[in-house]
């Protein structure tokens, strides 16, 4: 055994002379001489970019925070106390950092950096390189976008660093808020020259023209509302000068107006005779949909799906755990009942005496709440969704009135056309815990079973209403109020509510929230227009309990509160802090005020 | 040594001795490979354009041809004794580890907005000291035969250098900078009980909420404004104690025999680590839990006429609350404590029945015995510490299985 041992240390020994042999290479790695001389390579560089972008919130604990931007925005609450949404919206954000709302993405800024300067030292052809180029600004000016909407100006680094590089541009001082909008309209403005209006089946999914166009045209309407509402705070890196606010609307509704002429998209409007319909479905027809502008596409069959149904089902249904986005009945208020009366429910009545008919609450609004938001006895795969906690009936055997709470029981003599298996004394548990309404947009109602990770719906990052509602709004403050009616009505009259003959901001302001409703729109709408002090401040938002007389076919409704404490939303937090730890690292940085 | 001849005049009791030194050097290479190396590996995911999926690929980042191992340098000094024929025995050793090299990333060439993925760089160094003792005691009265056995373990384990950022901020270097001080340590907010009335809130000297103290309830906790500042935020945090990694640890095994009977018990315990009271065990009803004994006890508990009232007198503990409350989930040394036990391990009685009588009946041995394990703990986790065990769990919710007590009765027979 000695033996041996010394004849392999031998061996060693003369093989580490010998260079060639232990000198591998990892079979696993590719060269990084090699990517900028392979189309294929450089497109997979190309798609790593796409990856790290993160157009909407997936991230977290089984895609719990596809419910973030809603959390925080007070439109809806996840279930659990426990799940970073919740948790996000009653924080207090403080100078130690925005927790859970960061988003410091220099890594991916390097990246990008580090692909178009690759892209111009390779030999292809002009075009080539230039659409490649394009298409990576257009995901460094997105990523940008997201970062100044929470912290305001910072540093603006659009090469490839060294370390060799001056101290002063290694450890950056932040740029104005001003800056960093004017750099995502004017590179937007160049990408668009570049990118192609429509690509082919092959290529659907990267970045055209329109899509640059859309993401100019809604960083510009951020800008000026900025300009617009807000202060400006250390020398500009924080805030806009009220001056600028015209030319930002302006360019919004410039780059609005090149896609509402292109012709290319619509409205959606397959289903005219059914808005409810039409409008779940413009979620998720992915067939030539034309109001899609640009989507980041999934699909479970080739392993990349998320769970969005899976969560958003309500109990009784398909789904595992389902009943996860539970909307606040204040963010309900907003949408008004079809025929253009406030939808905002009188709260002295939810007494626990009066009794409504669930038309009267829900079933007579706005389309867009019911294509939206599952609410009592919703049509849902041949069955309903029932929230109802107790029913109350009379027993024909002994003509007397009872209540029950077991959700096993069914009502004698319940058993109906209307109700095939009879009415339950109480819904499926999980929905009369929290607040009796959920989010029904872009649910799948043919995926069956509703089962984790296995949603294929695409993510609508800009479709083509948002872009008529940015236009109405900068048309708006720019006192253009004929263009702006016209592109609200065009929304209202695909939703078949009733045209607007005249517009005030709140007209404006709550449109856009009820269209883009759960589409992380409504908290940075809410922070831009400088009213979230007053939405999201100092509140607990409600929500309804739901008990049901049988005899009368009605609910008694309760009001409780939703939200275990009251949300926290103060001046400083226009401006998310960079916190101590950024500043820590890079001592040129200030912070935002407040902190 | 006690071989010694100059040693010679001692052998009356002194059986032997022993002194052991050593020193030793290795290096650990539990490190990722080819960090050496930069280029582009291939995700797991990927990204889909038109109809499927595509790979992409991504940077390793940048490298660091000069990667080594990390380097653990060991130093132990020792001492062995035996006095008067093996009744005292001592088994002490004294040592020192320094682990040099480890890898981690430079934080203070660059900041965040570089936006490379730093190589590893061999940078820190943390070191070990301590010492181990055993002692054995075997006297002997009469047909009584003791023993006794303990050992303490003592280690402290400290970052002597660690690559950090340059703190300036006096607070950020006294919470944050962690070179020259222990790695188990746990920094946090000094609590000062719960308010107990609304009264006690509106006398609170400073804003404890950040909003004017406006969110603040009975029945939560209060705390303590370190630097008077009036406001309570992330620079009134200070080292609240330790860490979950036991810095003593010990154990004691004493036996006898009087003619046929033995006993012998396993003392264990650890101590200098704390155990933090977090998830329910801290929020009641989270998560839709069912609250512990504890929290039903002590909690704050509303008056039913007055709310903001207490009618609990024990009330130690905060109200119960709808959803998670953010004041009381606050890192603090309200739910930080001193996780130190001592716990009876192990008895065993045994009587050996005469074995000249068994022989006649072809039977070698017969032993009844009684033997038991995890008898019973003695722990300073007070209202919680029949809740938590922190031999089982040094931190968390106390929802993982208990430690068995197992005890059993025996007859041994053997042909």
């Amino acid at each position: 055994m000695k033996n041996i041992l010394l004849a392999i240390i031998i061996v060693a020994t003369f093989a580490s002379g010998c260079k060639k042999v232990l000198d591998i290479q990892p079979l696993n790695m590719i060269a990084e001489t090699a990517v900028f001389k392979d189309k294929k390579l450089i497109e997979a560089y190309l798609l790593n970019l796409y990856t790290d972008t993160r157009f909407q919130e997936t991230s977290g604990q089984a895609n719990f925070n596809m419910g973030m931007i809603a959390g925080v925005g007070g439109e809806a609450r996840p279930f659990g106390d426990w799940q970073d949404p919740y948790q996000a919206s009653v924080k207090n954000y403080d100078a130690t950092g925005a927790s859970y709302l960061d988003y410091w993405a220099y890594a991916n800024i390097r990246r990008v950096n580090e692909f178009i300067e690759g892209m111009e030292t390779s030999s292809f052809d002009a075009t080539f390189k230039n659409q490649k180029i394009a298409e990576a600004r257009f995901l460094r000016a997105f990523t940008y976008f997201s970062m100044v909407k929470r912290y305001g100006g910072i540093p603006l680094i659009v090469k490839v660093q060294k370390d060799t590089d001056p101290k002063e541009e290694l450890f950056p001082a932040r740029n104005t808020e001003m800056e960093l909008y004017d750099f995502i309209g004017k590179e937007m403005d160049e990408v668009a020259l570049v990118l192609p209006k429509i690509y082919g089946a092959a290529d659907d999914g990267r970045a055209s023209k329109y899509a640059a166009l859309a993401l100019k045209s809604r960083a510009m309407l951020f800008a000026g509302s900025i300009a617009q509402f807000g202060t400006v705070q250390q020398n500009g890196v924080m805030g806009i000068p009220a001056g600028e606010a015209n030319r930002y609307y302006t360019a919004a509704m410039e780059a609005s107006k090149v896609i509402m002429d292109g012709g290319t998209f619509q409205l959606y409007n397959k289903f005219p005779s059914d808005p409810v319909k039409n409008f779940s479905q413009l979620f998720i027809d992915e067939n030539n949909n034309p109001e899609v502008i640009f989507a980041e596409k999934w699909d479970a069959a080739q392993n990349k799906g998320h769970s969005w149904d899976n969560l958003a089902t309500p109990a009784g249904f398909s789904s595992s755990w389902n009943s996860n986005f539970n909307v606040l009945l204040d963010f309900a208020d907003l949408f008004d009942y079809q025929n253009g009366t406030s939808g905002a429910l009188d709260r002295s009545l939810m007494n626990g005496v009066a009794r409504w008919s669930v038309d009267s609450i829900f079933g007579k609004r706005d389309p867009r709440f019911r294509a939206s938001v599952y609410y009592p006895e919703t049509t849902w795969q041949g069955d309903k969704v029932y929230f109802h906690s107790r029913t109350y009936y009379t027993d024909p055997a002994t003509n007397t009135r009872k209540n029950s709470t077991n959700e096993t029981f069914v009502i004698p003599g319940s058993i109906s056309a209307d109700y095939p298996t009879g009415w339950k004394a109480k819904g499926p548990n999980r929905n009369t815990i929290r607040t009796g309404l959920y989010v029904r947009k872009r649910v799948n109602e043919s995926l069956l079973p509703a089962a984790y990770g296995q949603s294929s719906t695409d993510f609508i990052i800009f479709r083509y209403a948002e872009i008529l509602l940015n236009y109405a709004e900068a048309a708006f403050q720019l006192n253009k109020t004929a263009e702006a009616l016209d592109a609200i009505n065009l929304v209202r009259a695909r939703a078949k509510m009733p045209a607007r003959t005249s517009l005030t901001q709140d007209n404006i302001r709550q449109e856009r929230q009820v269209e883009l409703a759960f589409e992380e729109h409504r908290y940075w709408d809410l922070r831009r227009w400088r009213i979230a002090e007053q939405v999201l401040n100092n509140t607990r938002f409600k929500e309804l309990n739901y008990e049901y007389d049988f005899d009368t076919k009605k609910y008694i409704l309760k009001l409780t509160n939703a939200e275990g404490a009251a949300r926290i939303f103060l001046p400083r937090h226009y401006y998310l802090p960079l916190g101590i730890g950024q500043l820590a690292d890079n001592p040129n940085l200030v912070e935002n005020v407040g902190y | 040594m006690s071989r010694e001849q100059f040693m010679d005049k001692y052998a009356s009791w002194l059986s032997d001795m022993k002194i052991r030194l050593s020193y030793g050097q290795a290096g650990n290479d539990n490190t990722s490979q080819f960090s050496y190396l930069t280029g582009y590996q291939i995700n797991g995911g990927g990204y889909i354009i038109g109809p499927s999926i595509n790979r992409s690929i991504q940077t390793t980042g940048l490298s660091n041809p000069l990667i080594t191992w990390e380097n653990i340098t060991n130093y132990n000094a020792g001492l062995d004794l035996s006095l008067w024929n093996r009744k005292l025995t001592f088994e002490g050793n004294i040592f020192y580890r320094r682990r040099e090299g480890i890898l981690a990333q430079e934080q203070r060439a660059l900041p965040s907005t570089f936006g490379a993925t730093l190589p590893p760089v061999n940078l820190n160094t943390i070191d070990n000291r301590g010492f181990e003792a055993m002692v054995g005691y075997h006297p002997r009265v009469g047909n009584v035969k003791l023993s006794f056995t303990p050992t303490i373990t003592v280690t402290k384990q400290k970052w002597v250098k660690r690559n950090e950022e340059d703190y300036t901020d006096p607070d950020q270097v006294r919470l944050y900078k962690l070179t020259g001080k222990s790695t188990n340590i746990e920094n946090g907010y000094l609590s000062d009980g719960i308010f107990m009335s609304q009264a006690e809130i509106s006398k609170l000297g400073f804003n404890q909420d950040q909003v004017g103290n406006s969110t603040l309830k009975p029945g939560d906790i209060r705390y303590v404004d370190l630097n008077g500042d009036g406001i309570l935020d992330w620079r009134d945090q200070t080292e609240i104690g330790k860490g979950s990694f036991p810095e003593i640890v010990y154990s004691l095994i004493m036996g006898g025999s009087y003619k046929n009977f033995s006993v012998e018990l396993l003392w264990q315990g650890a101590s200098g680590f704390d155990f933090y009271v977090g998830g329910a065990a801290a929020s009641m009803f989270s998560n839709e839990s069912i609250p512990f004994d504890y929290q039903y006890q002590y909690r704050w508990k509303p008056d039913a006429n007055d709310p903001t009232a207490n009618s609990n007198p024990d009330a130690k503990l905060p109200a119960s609350s709808l959803g998670l409350n953010n004041n009381n989930r606050i890192k603090s040394d309200f739910w930080l404590k001193d996780a130190s036990f001592i716990r009876l391990r192990n008895v065993n009685i045994s009587y050996d029945f005469n074995k000249n009588l068994l022989s006649k009946a072809g039977i070698k041995n017969v032993q009844v015995y009684l033997s038991g394990t995890n008898i019973f703990m003695i722990n300073k986790l007070g209202i919680y510490k029949n809740t938590f065990d922190p031999d089982a769990n040094v931190s968390g919710v106390g929802n993982n299985y208990p430690i068995h007590r197992n005890l059993s009765v025996g007859l041994r027979l053997s042909l």
